[in-house]
């Protein structure tokens, strides 16, 4: 597992860009959690790349939707990059796809 | 997942269920319009009728489901509490206990009387359902903002044609290897998942726990299946997820339940149910509707209410806020109740058996430490033990608190009975109930429940008037049956007292000599003539009805009650009622004993008999000692001597030494009666563990048990009561057969 922070990240603008390498099970999860709870806190807007992700369960969707807050005070956006059939199953399942701003190629 | 574990957790529910559908049925008979009461009796049943579709109880489910109808309605003010309808749904509540129970015992089919009830109940339900006053009805049910959305069906049930799921996972499943997703991924195999919502409950991701599973789902499924089928997806889970599923077509008032039963507030999930098209926008309008006229809003207000707007986003604004802040503070409280039950745990009554079994061996073992300890004079070890016997002694009381139990439940019993009989006989009877929260042990409390029973019944039958014979003695034409606990050194006291005839001397006596239990001209007196009430074979109904009179006689109860080292009292005033009391010990395995000596041999008086100790002085029994009694402050008490009684001095014993032993005496009280005990030595408080005497002694009066001593000595328990009784039967100690103890040992 690998969460590497990516070209494009700066406080300034609350980007953050996270490259995930690795399933998202619940075997990662705890060990994802901690790193991402510090960019949670310092960035408002994220744009995960999941092309790496190879699977993917609950406690990962889980993850994702951490990441999604509108509610109680917070404004926190997530953009999902290249993610790989197996994740957009898991998505369809839960019907998440509507809520997650998939998109093909990171943004310019 | 163990099928029967669940089974079990089935039955023991639905006995549950159906006992607080009993209490408040009854308790509506008295507040016809308590929406509380009607409410909670509507969540019952539809909880066992959940419940048992989960086992596939298809019967149950059926018949559940219609008196679950009824009551919806009765619920939405459409039909009243008035005439039979209480009696109807009593029986329907008897007919369904017995449909869960052919349904536990596995029965492929019902025999034809249970199938002849049933329809006729069903029938009766059904007219309930159809005589709908039409002008009236409409006007109360159907909110100002909708259409009227009752079909032409005779229930109100809802557009959608797919199952509907709520789902709310525990927060250990994905811990324990399970995914949401294999459910839904299942789901989808069993039919087509029409929609689909994900809710998720995460707490800040500073709190957060990844492995915790936080999400729930709202789920419509088009499916052929039924409902045992769909429910057995959930099985693995079910016991720590919340899992609601309704059938296709499910009344709309069914959908209001489920809304309020999740932990979500529920303008958010009615919003999510109307965006997922499990309801429509006007079925959605009814539930509000409804909340709106339960919550104490005027039918007006329903008017103010904006129309759900059309489109399908989940649009905060769009219900009126008070109805927000209404459905949070209903799943506030609903949460609060949920919290209060979670900290309640259930504990099988062997387990406790075994507990405080163990807590006696530890009592016995503790206290022959304590005695080594004291032999071997080391101060530290004594201190030591001395503290460990402290906290054993509270150890041995907490797990004896374990097992109590409040009276009350088995006093709510006979509500039930009260109603039953006071409608055959067409007696008026109020039974009051007070001392309900009196704890006793729960061994004593099961079987405290048929000798009650029976005094009830008996009370209720003989004790008490028609009308017109109270009306020509002046009283009230409303009896009054009175069943009262409280506690009362070491014991339980319970009291049943009816405000009828009491208890007729001269019909006592005639059936006496009927039944040839006296001789004519005998003389008794007033006590005694009441206890010939209790002789085997005896009864005074004139004709046996099916209340008492069963064949089954107060003998049965006094023996019952004896077997748990317990006594009855009657006080009767002619004319103006009976009062019967029955007094029991609170616990059967252990009690704080207070250890004396008599000769060599060690017994154990129960120390809340205890009520002070004197130096036995010949000088002040000197005068009395031809009648046993002595001056004690000026009262006079009866004595016995222990080694008399049980013949544990050897003639001569006394005499042999050239001073006399110093003796004490015991005064004990029981039942407000005093007596004294006469021993050689008082060896102080002992904590005693019971252990039964064999049937072999069944017949020895005066002792009610054994105990072992921490020295591994065997010391009898002295029985006070039986004690004195048989003192006072014959008048004079020496007149009795004594035991002789040494006998009995060995």
């Amino acid at each position: 597992m690998k969460i590497t922070k990516q070209k494009g990240t700066s406080k300034s603008t609350g980007l953050c860009r996270l490259q995930i390498e690795g399933d998202m099970t619940i075997y990662q999860a705890a060990e994802m959690m901690e790193k991402f709870v510090p960019c949670w806190n310092d960035y408002r807007e994220f744009e995960l790349n999941l092309s790496g992700v190879g699977e993917m369960d609950s406690a990962g969707v889980q993850l994702l939707l951490m990441f999604d807050r509108k509610s109680e005070g917070y404004d926190k956006k997530v953009r999902l990059l290249e993610i790989r059939e197996a994740v957009s199953e898991v998505l369809n399942l839960y019907r998440l796809g509507q809520r997650f701003d998939i998109q093909t190629s990171p943004r310019q | 997942m163990n099928l029967d574990a669940g089974l079990q957790a089935f039955s023991e529910e639905s006995r549950e269920l159906l006992q607080s559908m009993e209490d408040t049925l009854l308790q509506l008979e008295a507040k016809p319009d308590d929406d509380d009461l009607i409410n909670g009796l509507f969540r019952a049943v539809h909880t066992v009728k959940g419940s048992a579709g989960l086992f596939g109880f298809d019967r149950v489910v059926e018949f559940a489901h219609l008196a679950e109808s009824v009551m919806g309605r009765v619920r939405d003010h459409q039909v009243a509490v008035a005439n039979d309808l209480p009696s109807l749904l009593l029986e329907s509540r008897d007919h369904l206990g017995l449909l869960i129970e052919q349904a536990l015992d596995g029965k492929p089919d019902p025999d034809e009387d249970s199938i002849r009830t049933g329809k006729a109940l069903s029938a009766r339900l059904q007219r309930h359902l159809s005589d709908r006053p039409a002008g009236e009805a409409q006007s109360r049910s159907i909110p100002a903002p909708t259409a009227p959305v009752l079909p032409a069906r005779r229930e109100a049930g809802v557009e959608n044609r797919c199952w509907h799921i709520s789902l709310r996972f525990g927060t250990e499943v994905l811990r324990n290897g399970m995914d949401p997703l294999s459910f839904i991924r299942y789901l989808n195999t069993a039919g087509e998942i029409v929609n689909l919502t994900t809710l998720e409950a995460m707490p800040d991701p500073a709190e957060m726990d990844a492995e915790s599973c936080y999400l729930g789902f709202e789920i419509d499924l088009n499916s052929a299946a039924d409902k045992e089928a769909i429910a057995s997806v959930f099985e693995f889970v079910q016991d720590d997820c919340l899992i609601h599923i309704l059938p296709p077509n499910s009344p709309i008032a069914s959908y209001g339940e489920l809304i309020e039963a999740l932990p979500e507030e529920n303008a958010r999930i009615g919003e999510i149910l109307r965006a997922g098209g499990a309801l429509t926008e006007s079925e959605f309008g009814t539930i509000l509707a409804g909340w709106e006229k339960r919550l104490g809003g005027a039918g007006g207000e329903a008017e103010s209410m904006p129309e759900p707007s059309g489109d399908a986003g989940i649009r905060p604004g769009v219900v009126e806020p008070s109805i927000v802040n209404a459905g949070a503070d209903k799943y506030k409280k609903v949460k609060e109740h949920k919290e209060e039950e979670n900290q309640v745990v259930r504990v099988s009554a062997a387990k406790l058996e075994d507990l405080v079994n163990l807590v006696g061996e530890l009592v016995i073992s503790g206290a022959n430490t304590n005695l080594l300890a004291r032999r071997s004079g080391g101060r530290r070890l004594a201190d030591a033990t001395e503290t460990l016997a402290g906290l054993v002694e509270n150890i041995r009381d907490t797990a004896l608190s374990l097992r109590m139990v409040e009276i009350g439940t088995t006093f709510n019993r006979f509500r039930r009975v009260v109603r039953e009989v006071s409608r055959e006989l067409g007696k008026e009877i109020d039974l009051v109930i007070s001392g309900g929260d009196t704890g006793l042990d729960k061994t004593v409390a099961d079987k405290i429940g048929d000798p009650l029973m029976h005094l009830v019944r008996n009370a209720l039958d003989h004790g008490i008037e028609t009308p017109a014979e109270r009306e020509s003695a002046g009283k009230p034409l409303t009896e009054t049956l009175h069943l009262n606990a409280y506690h009362d050194s070491g014991s339980i006291v319970i009291e049943i007292c009816d405000d009828g005839r009491g208890l007729v001397r001269e019909k006592i006596l005639a059936k006496a000599l009927e039944k040839q239990l006296i001789k004519e001209n005998q003389s008794l007196t007033d006590s005694e003539i009441q206890r010939l009430i209790f002789e085997p074979g005896f009864s005074t109904a004139e004709q046996a009805t099916n209340l008492s009179g069963r064949g089954v006689g107060m003998d049965v109860v006094l023996r019952n009650i004896a077997a748990l080292r317990g006594r009855i009292d009657v006080e009767s005033t002619p004319g103006e009622g009976a009062k019967i009391s029955i007094r029991l010990p609170l616990t059967l395995a252990i009690i704080d004993g207070f250890l004396v000596q008599v000769g060599k041999s060690s017994y154990v008086i129960p120390l809340d008999l205890v009520d002070e100790c004197v130096e036995f002085s010949e000088v002040a029994s000197e005068s009395y000692q031809d009648s046993q009694h002595i001056n004690l402050r000026g009262e006079i008490l009866p004595y016995i001597r222990l080694g008399e009684v049980f013949k544990c001095h050897t003639p001569g014993a006394r005499d042999s030494q050239s001073q006399k032993v110093r003796e004490n005496i015991v005064v004990t009280r029981y039942a407000g009666q005093k007596a004294g005990l006469v021993v050689d030595e008082l060896l102080g408080e002992h904590q005693t563990v019971i252990k039964p005497l064999g049937t072999i002694f069944k017949n020895v009066k005066g002792l009610s048990g054994a105990t072992i001593l921490g020295s591994g000595e065997v010391a009898m328990i002295v029985d006070v009561p039986g004690l004195v009784s048989r003192v006072s039967e014959s008048g004079c100690p020496q007149r009795t057969n004594p035991v002789n103890l040494e006998e009995v040992r060995h």
